[in-house]
């Protein structure tokens, strides 16, 4: 999938996207936190690429992906979907905006009702936006479906319980390109597969995105399959983009230390070359009590007074990547 | 070199309202003395009720129908439950699981569960076994242990939880620690310092780990010895530099190749068709076939036996010593 | 592990669990003898519920008559046969306390997904509503009502279901703010359904099989509501059979000590109706959720 897109055309657009939750305050207003999941984001997705979203938990990658699709509203910022904003969209827009955006989730068990056929987890956006399509031309669609994902139509009857993971993941790929989006967000749809399960998903999903055109917001814990994928990547820590670069440039030179830090904890898969891990000290700080400086101040290796002062704004290099530190 | 844990021809069935399923059968291998042998494997493969049939933990409706365990010179089957309990199960052997947050005790402090494994086996005062819990925190590299101990699962993170846990597991020293996934539900710069300080450990407590897992490139970092089980079977044994670099069995080929690199791979992955079959569902014959690029008629029909190759042990039919003689 | 080897919908697969449970077929048969007893009460029995019976000397009423070929039971206080009284009495035990958990349920699975569905201010109303109810003191209540307004089935049936519902809303809240966490309905809201569609198709369904189980357990416990408030002389009233009016004589310590048929027998249809519901609805539960 690492053909890489031209500069291209943007297909999604956000600005300084932010979404807090109030935490804990119901009825007689006990005391209430914020908890700020994503901060500030500003980024855009081009038009047929995959990007890739990596970062460790409470980072905000998936509630970024649920945000993007306004499954939830942001807190604040704009997210311009092929140009338009979409963040003040009302009931009857956002409805027609659903058949461009769709979403795969990660749980391949949690993400179908089960008390629903395979068929009608398949059709029910069909449902919902072709109502002018005949029930037999319907049936049809969802057996087409099913085959493009490498799943047979007599499995239209059965139950989601009666499937392996792999084939769940399948189904729930089938139903997020039923109504032909433009745009997927993947959310770590293949964490929950076996090694040799995942590697057909990936494949799957590289396969469509050319048959369909399609774009990726590819969202992982994983740097491997995030590298494989992604066209470019961009890395975050509790919810602020640490570096965003193309996928290549990241691997080969990351800037920001923390991204040099993921990159140096994780096994480099060959045994007789177990050079010494980067062990990242401390953990992640929690998003309820966010570092004021740069998030990443607390655990970095060369952090210096400002770091824990000040933010450093995400810079753009000319080549197109960007990071955000005081000291590259 | 002396080994501390040999399991020789393990089977264990499961009663189940479908029938009775074996879940591994002929498991057999030798643990040496401060070695690591990971088990490696994906869902259904049985690593798990390997090592739950080791620690005698497994389910109500499962039993250990033939083999033998022997620990340091003990054979664990033909010791009754009482011996098992009190001298054996966290004395001897200890077992660290997947998830801390439901393996740990909720309503106990930190300080009284790592106390209670020394109550339960070891006559010892309640100022020393605090002591004893005191050191062990700060060997898992828990700082401020003295605070620690009086603190519940709940106010720990992730990470903690897990150096929680194997301090539990350590601290009346065992000869074999069995650690099931235990860094699966961890960040990636987590699941480093955790590898990490198995490690060490293993080496000032004098243990040997047994180490079961579904991610190869953590036993690339790890492990001394692999086991690769598919489907309830063994399919390859051998150091992990020769499983690694001169696999044999095809599945452990597949696995290996699977997996996306960290250096950038471009194009469809390679992959293993189909499915991993389910305890219900494995084929006859070889228990790979119908999902191996070498099959071939002998295959579909008889069960391979193991074969001495090199340094390594497959059961698989391509190393017949007989049909390779012919061959030639 | 288990999935694979099944095939069909979940209420197959719950039907088949439930089918092979013991206790459970045996509550459903329990269960389907006193139903049919209460609907063909007049065919099994020759006399009526209120039908009073002379003694010999044909002037004086036959009370207190131990069981004889005329009346298995014997008859109670004022001459009535008492297995006629506890076949009718079956019938209002049954209505009574299907009714009551029939308002009962539709009440509170109504309140319930309204409540964990929309949230909000919405559910802290709810919520604070049904905390009210709890707190209230129903037999204070019931004596009240019975004491002002004529005492009727119908105000036992709905004192039941006024009390009864808070436990249904509270189920049915807790399941959907549970299922509304599930990535199915994000994915059902991704895919373009409306509220209405999401929580007819994905949220009801997926509460139908707790619900199920309480309205089992439920109605276990109106038999014994009814029978108490009736013994307690403020539910059902007399001469409409109910097996908790029917215990009212043995609050004499001569009947308890030495007429055992005037008690035992609406006594022990109590305990046996009640005990099949219950293995009923723990079969149920055990069909819906075998992990349990």
């Amino acid at each position: 999938m690492n053909h890489r897109s031209s500069t291209g055309d943007i297909l999604l657009d956000a600005r300084e996207v932010t979404k807090e939750y109030r935490l804990g305050g119901a009825f007689f207003g006990a005391r209430a936190a914020t908890l700020t999941a994503v901060n500030r984001l500003t980024f855009s997705v081009r038009r047929g690429e995959t990007l890739g979203v990596v970062g460790e938990s409470g980072c905000g990658k998936s509630t970024l992906g649920r945000v993007l699709l306004r499954l939830e509203d942001p807190t604040s910022g704009s997210v311009a979907f092929e140009g338009e904003d979409i963040v003040r969209y009302d009931h009857r827009k956002l409805r027609a905006l659903r058949k461009d955006m769709q979403f795969i989730f990660q749980d391949p068990y949690s993400s179908m009702n089960p008390k629903m056929t395979i068929r009608d987890i398949v059709l029910e956006p069909l449902d919902n936006y072709r109502k002018d399509l005949s029930v037999a031309r319907k049936e049809r669609l969802a057996g087409d479906l099913l085959e493009m994902v490498g799943l047979t139509r007599d499995m239209m009857r059965r139950y989601p319980h009666e499937f392996s993971g792999g084939q769940r993941q399948r189904v729930v790929i089938a139903r997020g390109i039923a109504l032909n989006p433009k745009f997927v967000v993947c959310d770590e749809v293949v964490s929950a597969l076996d090694v040799s399960v995942q590697a057909q998903v990936i494949n799957l999903l590289a396969d469509l995105k050319q048959r369909l055109s399609l774009t990726y917001l590819f969202i992982s814990h994983d740097l491997r399959v995030i590298r494989h994928v992604s066209d470019r990547v961009m890395v975050l820590y509790l919810g602020q983009i640490m570096e965003l670069a193309p996928a290549d440039e990241l691997y080969e030179g990351p800037l920001h230390p923390y991204t040099r830090s993921l990159l140096g904890a994780i096994s480099k898969g060959d045994p007789r070359n177990r050079q010494e891990r980067v062990i990242l000290r401390g953990e992640i700080p929690s998003p309820l009590n966010a570092p004021r400086g740069c998030p990443f101040a607390t655990r970095c290796p060369i952090a210096e007074a400002r770091c824990h002062e000040e933010k450093p704004p995400l810079v753009e290099r000319s080549d197109g990547h960007a990071v955000s530190c005081w000291l590259v | 070199m002396k080994d501390v844990l040999r399991v020789e021809n393990l089977t264990v069935e499961f009663k189940t309202e479908e029938g009775t399923f074996t879940a591994i059968e002929g498991v057999s291998f030798r643990l040496g003395e401060q070695r690591t042998l990971a088990i490696v494997g994906e869902s259904g493969s049985g690593k798990s009720v390997t090592s739950l049939a080791i620690m005698q933990l497994l389910a109500e409706n499962g039993r250990v129908t033939a083999g033998d365990i022997v620990l340091d010179g003990e054979h664990l089957l033909q010791l009754p439950p009482e011996q098992i309990q009190h001298r054996i199960l966290g004395q001897q052997i200890s077992m660290i699981f997947q998830e801390p947050m439901t393996a740990l005790n909720p309503i106990l402090t930190v300080g009284d569960q790592i106390t209670e494994v020394l109550f339960e086996h070891q006559d010892i005062s309640k100022r020393d076994a605090r002591a004893r819990a005191i050191d062990v925190l700060r060997e898992v590299g828990i700082p401020s242990p003295e605070k620690r101990i009086k603190q519940y699962p709940h106010e720990l993170s992730g990470g903690m939880r897990q150096r929680v846990m194997i301090a539990m597991g350590l601290v009346a020293q065992p000869k074999v620690m069995i650690a099931d996934e235990p860094t699966t539900a961890l960040d990636v710069t987590i699941e480093a310092q955790i590898l990490d300080l198995l490690d060490t450990l293993k080496r000032e407590f004098k243990t040997s780990i047994l180490f079961v897992t579904h991610d190869l490139n953590v036993v690339a970092d790890i492990a001394d010895d692999v086991i690769v089980m598919y489907a309830g079977e063994i399919v390859e044994r051998g150091s992990v530099l020769d499983v690694f670099e001169k696999p044999k069995h095809p599945y452990t080929r597949g696995l290996l190749e699977a997996m996306p690199t960290l250096s950038g791979t471009t194009g469809d992955l390679p992959t293993i068709p189909g499915v991993v079959p389910s305890i219900a569902t494995r084929p006859a014959g070889c228990r790979f076939h119908n999902r191996c690029a070498f099959v071939h008629d002998r295959c579909r029909s008889e069960s391979p036996a193991v074969h001495r190759v090199d340094e390594q042990d497959v059961r698989c039919h391509l190393f017949d010593p007989a049909i390779t003689r012919e061959s030639e | 592990m288990m999935q694979l080897f099944q095939r069909n919908s979940f209420y197959d697969l719950a039907q088949r669990r439930f089918v092979r449970n013991r206790l459970a077929i045996i509550g459903a048969v329990i269960t389907a003898v006193f139903v049919f007893i209460a609907i063909f009460a007049p065919i099994l029995t020759p006399y009526g519920p209120s039908e009073f019976f002379f003694a010999e000397d044909g002037v004086t009423y036959n009370r207190y008559a131990p069981p004889s070929s005329d009346h298995w039971l014997g008859t109670d206080s004022l001459g009535r046969d008492v297995l006629t009284r506890v076949f009718y009495g079956a019938r209002v035990t049954i209505v009574v306390a299907f009714s009551a958990v029939l308002i009962s349920t539709i009440v509170g699975t109504i309140v319930g997904l309204v409540a964990g569905f929309f949230g909000g201010i919405i559910d802290s109303i709810l919520m604070r509503i049904v905390d009210v109810v709890i707190s209230f003191p129903v037999l204070f209540l019931l004596i009240s009502i019975s004491t002002i307004l004529e005492p009727s089935l119908w105000i036992v049936v709905f004192a039941i279901g006024f009390v009864r519902w808070t436990n249904t809303a509270r189920l049915v809240r807790g399941e959907v703010l549970r299922i509304k966490q599930l990535d199915f309905i994000s994915a059902a809201r991704g895919c373009g359904s409306p509220s209405p569609k999401i929580i007819i198709r994905h949220i009801i369904p997926n509460v139908l099989a707790p619900v199920m189980v309480q309205i089992t357990i439920g109605t276990a416990q109106a038999v014994l509501m009814e029978a108490s408030l009736s013994f307690l002389g403020v539910g059902i009233q007399q001469p409409t059979p109910s097996w908790g009016n029917m215990l009212i004589d043995a609050q004499r310590s001569l009947v308890l000590r030495e007429m055992p048929w005037i008690w035992i027998p609406p006594g022990t249809v109590t305990l046996l109706l009640v005990l099949g519901i219950y293995f009923l609805g723990d079969g149920l539960r055990d069909a819906f959720d075998p992990k349990q």
